[in-house]
């Protein structure tokens, strides 16, 4: 800071030294004097030179610093947030906060910062030296300034309004782009080109049309400030020529004054620009705010019981839950309705698994399987007394350990972009190669005749995209296998895998069960057909239980799916 | 076209490229070009003012003569004039940029969001939706930052240097040459700023890139991130990442500070010389006060551009890397071409044809259709069987001809539908997808999709065929109720019955039935096939099945596998036949019985 206010003390001394050596001219000084003065600027450079870069490298440095933390404390923070605050807050909002916002705050703390200071430096020390000059003067230079703010204050509000109407018209627009991209079969297999093509001209023009009022209004705000200085310009010579004619100033404090008043137009208007990268970057911080303030749903409370010895009895007793509980907590934050009233997505649901047994989950899409297998793992928030492991209730035990205690195979197979290898190896960094090769095999990936140009080490692209659906769920799979927790929770795992693969994943799956629990959910019925108990979910309830022999035998939701399947299933079985 | 260079920095000249959307706004701009000289002549003024006030009016009142004070009050009205118009002109000019710029955008962005819809269904199978949606936006708006601010500047500022060198010259040119003395030396050192400064900013710019492709990787995967309780691993790597970027950052903030600082030591160095030299000349009679001081006022003026270079650099070199996204975007061939002369579409008397069609999606990749050979005729109704890619999807989607295929050809009335205009081409048929989309809109407009094509009443007909007017009825605004984000205020059964007013409320010859797999319960299912059954009457209908007990009544079932017709003919035909589909279906029905009626 001390090198900002010795940076700009020298600049301003310059206008100063160049009215002395005016006057010492008109004097009729000789060349030894001419040179001392131009000495004197030339030293004046360089110590200005040495103090701007350091107060730069500081400021400036500073708010990259800034945005370093910022970054650190948000990504931080979305490490500890539930699954449901990412239900409320899109990848793409996330995303714009995380560039866009800090971006804008870092702007404020650094040049915003830096230009202000610079600003309020240049007005307190051009006053100062102007006063030491004369005073009446430095009023009617100064005079000017307040009839400014006021002009570019009344324009500010206009940009700001217009400038909000000019992003909601924008985010109209985008809405379009999006849902023609996401519908483009449908865009295309109706013929909705053209139609589509008016909506967005239609959008575009209205964004163009709020863009260009706001242009508007900043086009009057910048010539404005030019006018001030232009001002101060007439002042000085309408109010100083006279003087200096009357000798009451010298020509010397006159071209000083000239100079300070050159020094003071560029802060002036970067003023402006400063007061919309305030403005911008205080909204920035409130975005980001909303972030650091959602609250934590999911955490280990103080004392949590430490899950070591898992036995692995799973307990549900009558266990109802609501999305819509959980995602209001953060809906509010994001200034959004409140999340659609739903029918809840469990209602009453009580099963028991029993250590070292395989256990199915089966019903529609949407009927609740998923929602019940996240629970096992506190994806979602369970409200006390629904679920019990070993005995005691999962919300009292440290998250990490009832983590480590289930491998999960997600519904979606959400690979990272990195080799096969690394993908299986994500939930066991320290898993050596044969231990890897050998869950691998295990999970059906067959390293001679997958195509796999690379073997393990082949990169699977962003979200897997060069693996088929099946070979990403059997990565998937092996990493889950890798874990070697007590229990394997398996969700629609093989359901992009053919059915004679899957059978034979299925019995090496049982063949090394040994004792670990297996939960499994699955759309199709030959995956779940060997398990100890099959639980038939219906709208978020149980409708029906038992093995599949019994199921198959009696008319209801679990026939009348398995009707639906043996046709597609005899059909693949076809030579 | 030249193919795009696979430098991972931008070359400018890809910003040429922006010519023509440039020049449909030529006049505004040259009326915006014309303010120019006169902005920088306003510029050039004010110092020349101030000198003559000085030399002429100021200096000789303050040596007595009289009356030289009078001439000073008309060069204030004169400074005052040129202040006014430089406000107007500067506001003029401002605004003329802005107008030309965003309607340039607003041109760029139809030509973009247009190439887009011409792009076949291939091309989305390659681009993820979020990218494709970048291209439209965010590069667009980049360009916009450039076009209506950075460009003006520039020219602006170039103008105003190369006036200020002439006025300088023009009064005195060795003063000029003192005032320029350094300038070689920071030329010099500008231009070896200016290549570091380059190199920190791409390489900062790649860094930021990487770090932005991992965060939404740890967004999109944090699910998977905590149930394998590895969020202090990511937290980690993102700090490398953060680590990473901030080093160069760092370097780069050091390289502007040099830079900011070398100008604006440049600047006082000169004054100084000016001074000396100027000095010099006073002494010497040559040079006056006021002349000294225009001098240093012009020097002010001069250096200032050069400060931001690199920020403008910087803003460069951001839409030149958008545009050549843009343009590579613009250049993608569309798949599916229209043929110069298309025919009329033929009135669809006899029959649609498949002859010896083979079909893959992606170069090199196994055909998913191979030699196919299929009729429909008029007012007939024909099942497709088949398991997952068997091809059932591949036949839908090459008749309407969202995918080219690569031998062989497909014909209505004889007619080759790569002679016709794709578009008319699929309005002649009909679709109710798996899955469907609905748009936020009203429930009219997802029914009409094409509001000038369908009419209000054509919609509510198609809407009570189906018996989804039921429904709609109990909604808020009936048919003008709003739909949430993809339809999120429906229940999946709802969905269908839209799907299946929308298909008939375009009235179309074919029908295109893709059977939804994902089950409903037995109420809903039950009005869906009796809507389904409504929806068939009287019209020519391909149904892709999943069930066999949907598909009993239709005039011929096809059986595929593996890209080939099997067996095809009538349920009755096909069990007398005793081959794959009599298998199947006595299976099903002999294992069964009492289950599946």
């Amino acid at each position: 800071m001390s090198a900002l206010v010795l940076t700009n003390a020298l600049s301003m001394a310059i206008p100063r030294v160049f009215g002395a050596a005016v006057d010492a001219f008109t004097q009729g000084a000789d060349r030894r004097r001419v040179t001392m003065f131009a000495l004197a600027i030339v030293a004046i450079a360089v110590a200005q030179a040495v103090s701007r870069v350091i107060s730069r490298i500081v400021v400036l440095g500073t708010s990259r610093r800034v945005e370093y933390d910022l970054k650190g404390m948000l990504h931080d923070k979305l490490a500890q947030l539930a699954p449901s605050f990412y239900d409320a807050f899109s990848t793409g909002d996330l995303m714009s906060r995380m560039t866009n916002d800090v971006m804008l705050v870092r702007a404020l703390g650094g040049p915003g910062i830096l230009y202000f200071t610079n600003a309020m430096l240049v007005y307190l020390l051009g006053t100062a030296f102007m006063v030491s000059l004369s005073w009446q003067l430095t009023i009617v230079v100064l005079a000017p300034l307040p009839l400014m703010a006021w002009l570019v204050r009344g324009t500010v509000h206009k940009v700001r309004a217009f400038a909000l109407s000019s992003r909601e018209a924008l985010s109209d627009l985008n809405t379009v782009v999006q849902e023609n991209l996401a519908g483009a079969g449908v865009v295309r297999s109706f013929a909705l080109e053209e139609a589509q093509m008016r909506r967005f001209d239609e959008r575009s023009t209205a964004y163009l049309d709020w863009g260009l009022k706001e242009s508007r209004a900043r086009a009057q705000m910048i010539p404005m400030i030019g006018l001030a200085g232009g001002l101060s310009y007439a002042a000085v010579l309408a109010l100083g020529g006279p003087m200096a004619a009357a000798g009451a100033v010298s020509i010397g404090d006159l071209v000083a004054f000239v100079g300070y008043i050159g020094m003071m137009i560029f802060p002036t208007v970067a003023l402006g620009w400063i007061l919309s990268l305030m403005q911008r970057g205080t909204a920035a911080l409130e975005r980001l705010d909303k972030i650091l303030q959602a609250p934590v749903t999911i955490s280990s409370g103080a004392g949590a019981l430490a899950l070591s010895e898992l036995r692995t009895d799973v307990t549900v007793s009558d266990y109802t839950f609501r999305y819509h509980d959980a995602l209001d907590a953060y809906t509010h934050l994001q200034d959004g309705d409140a999340a659609h009233e739903r029918p809840p997505a469990l209602r009453g649901v009580s099963l028991r698994v029993e250590a070292g047994t395989f256990v199915a989950l089966v019903g529609r899409v949407g009927s609740g399987k998923t929602t019940l297998l996240k629970s096992l793992l506190r994806l979602v928030e369970v409200p006390p007394g629904a679920i019990a492991l070993d005995g005691a209730d999962i919300n009292d035990y440290d998250v990490a350990d009832v983590r480590r205690a289930v491998a999960y195979v997600p519904q979606d197979d959400f690979l990272f972009s990195d080799s096969v290898a690394a993908n299986i190896r994500f939930g066991a960094p320290d898993a050596d190669d044969a231990t890897v090769v050998a869950v691998a095999e295990l999970a059906g990936i067959d390293l001679s005749s997958e195509g796999l140009a690379n073997g393990l080490e082949t990169e699977v692209g962003e979200r897997g995209a060069n693996l088929s659906g099946g070979q990403r769920q059997r990565v998937a799979l092996a990493r889950a296998l890798l874990r070697d927790a007590p229990i394997l929770v398996l969700d629609n795992a093989l359901s992009n895998v053919d059915t004679d693969t899957e059978r034979r994943i299925l019995a090496g799956l049982s063949a090394q069960r040994s004792g670990r629990t297996v939960i499994a959910a699955s759309n199709r019925i030959t995956a779940v057909q060997d398990a100890e108990c099959i639980y038939v979910f219906d709208s978020g309830e149980i409708v029906d239980s038992g093995r599949h022999d019994e199921l198959a035998a009696r008319p209801g939701l679990y026939a009348s799916m398995r009707e639906q399947q043996q046709l597609s299933a005899r059909l693949e079985e076809l030579p | 076209m030249t193919p795009p260079k696979r430098s991972k920095v931008a070359s400018l000249g890809v910003l040429r490229r922006l010519r023509p959307f440039v020049a449909a706004h030529s006049k505004l701009l040259m009326v915006a070009g014309i303010t120019l000289p006169f902005l920088a002549g306003a510029q050039l003024v004010a110092p020349y003012l101030l000198r003559v006030a000085i030399d002429r009016h100021i200096t000789p009142a303050a040596n007595g003569q009289a009356g030289a004070l009078d001439g000073l009050w008309t060069l204030i009205l004169v400074l005052l004039a040129v202040l006014v118009a430089e406000v107007a002109l500067r506001f003029a000019q401002l605004y003329l940029m802005q107008i030309a710029g965003q309607r340039i955008m607003h041109d760029l962005r139809m030509a973009v969001f247009g190439h887009v819809q011409k792009l076949s269904m291939s091309y989305f199978d390659r681009h993820p939706v979020g990218q494709v949606m970048t291209r439209v936006t965010s590069d667009v708006e980049t360009l916009n930052d450039l076009m209506s601010q950075g460009l003006v500047a520039m020219v602006r500022d170039v103008v105003t240097l190369v006036g200020i060198v002439i006025v300088m010259t023009w009064i005195d040119w060795r003063l000029t040459v003192a005032s320029f003395v350094v300038f070689p030396f920071l030329a010099v050192i500008l231009g070896a700023l200016r290549v570091r400064l380059r190199r920190t900013y791409d390489r900062s710019r790649t860094l930021v890139a990487r770090l932005n492709a991992f965060l939404q990787e740890s967004i999109t995967g944090m699910g998977v991130i905590q149930a394998f309780d590895e969020q202090e691993r990511n937290v980690d790597e993102f700090r490398r990442h953060r680590d990473n970027l901030l080093e160069i950052d760092l370097r780069g903030v050091g390289l502007s500070s040099f830079l900011s600082a070398s100008v604006q030591s440049a600047t006082t160095v000169s004054t100084a010389l000016v001074l000396a030299y100027g000095g010099f000349g006073v002494i010497g009679g040559t040079v006056t006060i006021g002349i000294l001081v225009q001098f240093m006022e012009y020097l002010g003026r001069f250096y200032r551009p050069l400060e931001d270079l690199s920020d403008k650099y910087d803003s460069l070199q951001r839409a030149a890397a958008a545009s050549n996204k843009i343009f590579a975007l613009l250049d993608e061939d569309p798949a599916i071409k229209v043929a110069d002369d298309v025919r009329p579409m033929p009135d669809f008397e006899d029959a649609i044809r498949f002859e010896g069609v083979t079909f893959a999606y992606g170069e090199g990749d196994t055909p998913v259709l191979s030699k196919l050979d299929l009729t429909l005729r008029r007012g007939e109704k024909v099942a497709l069987v088949g398991s997952t890619g068997a091809g059932k999807s591949s036949i839908v989607k090459v008749m309407q001809r969202l995918y080219e295929h690569q031998e062989g050809r497909v014909t209505i009335d004889g007619v080759d539908t790569r002679e016709l205009d794709p578009r008319t081409l699929r309005r002649f048929f009909g679709t109710v997808p798996q899955d469907v989309f609905l748009f936020t809109d009203s429930i009219a407009a997802n029914i009409a999709l094409d509001e000038d094509a369908v009419s209000m009443d054509e919609v509510a007909r198609a809407a009570e065929l189906v018996e989804a007017s039921e429904f709609i009825g109990t909604l808020p605004g009936a048919y003008e109720a709003r739909l949430g984000e993809r339809g999120a205020n429906l229940s999946f059964g709802e969905r269908q019955l839209l799907a299946f007013a929308r298909a008939l409320a375009s009235d179309p010859q074919v029908l295109i039935l893709d059977e939804a797999t994902s089950s409903v319960d037995s109420e809903t299912e039950s009005r869906i096939q009796r809507a389904l059954h409504n929806l068939v009457a009287d019209r020519t209908a391909l149904i892709i099945a999943h069930r066999l007990s949907t598909i009993r009544e239709v005039d011929r079932i096809v059986v595929l596998h593996h890209g080939e017709i099997r067996e095809q003919g009538s349920h009755r035909e096909l069990m007398a036949l005793g081959g794959i589909y009599a298998t199947l279906y006595r299976l099903q029905y002999d294992q069964d019985t009492g289950t599946a009626a």
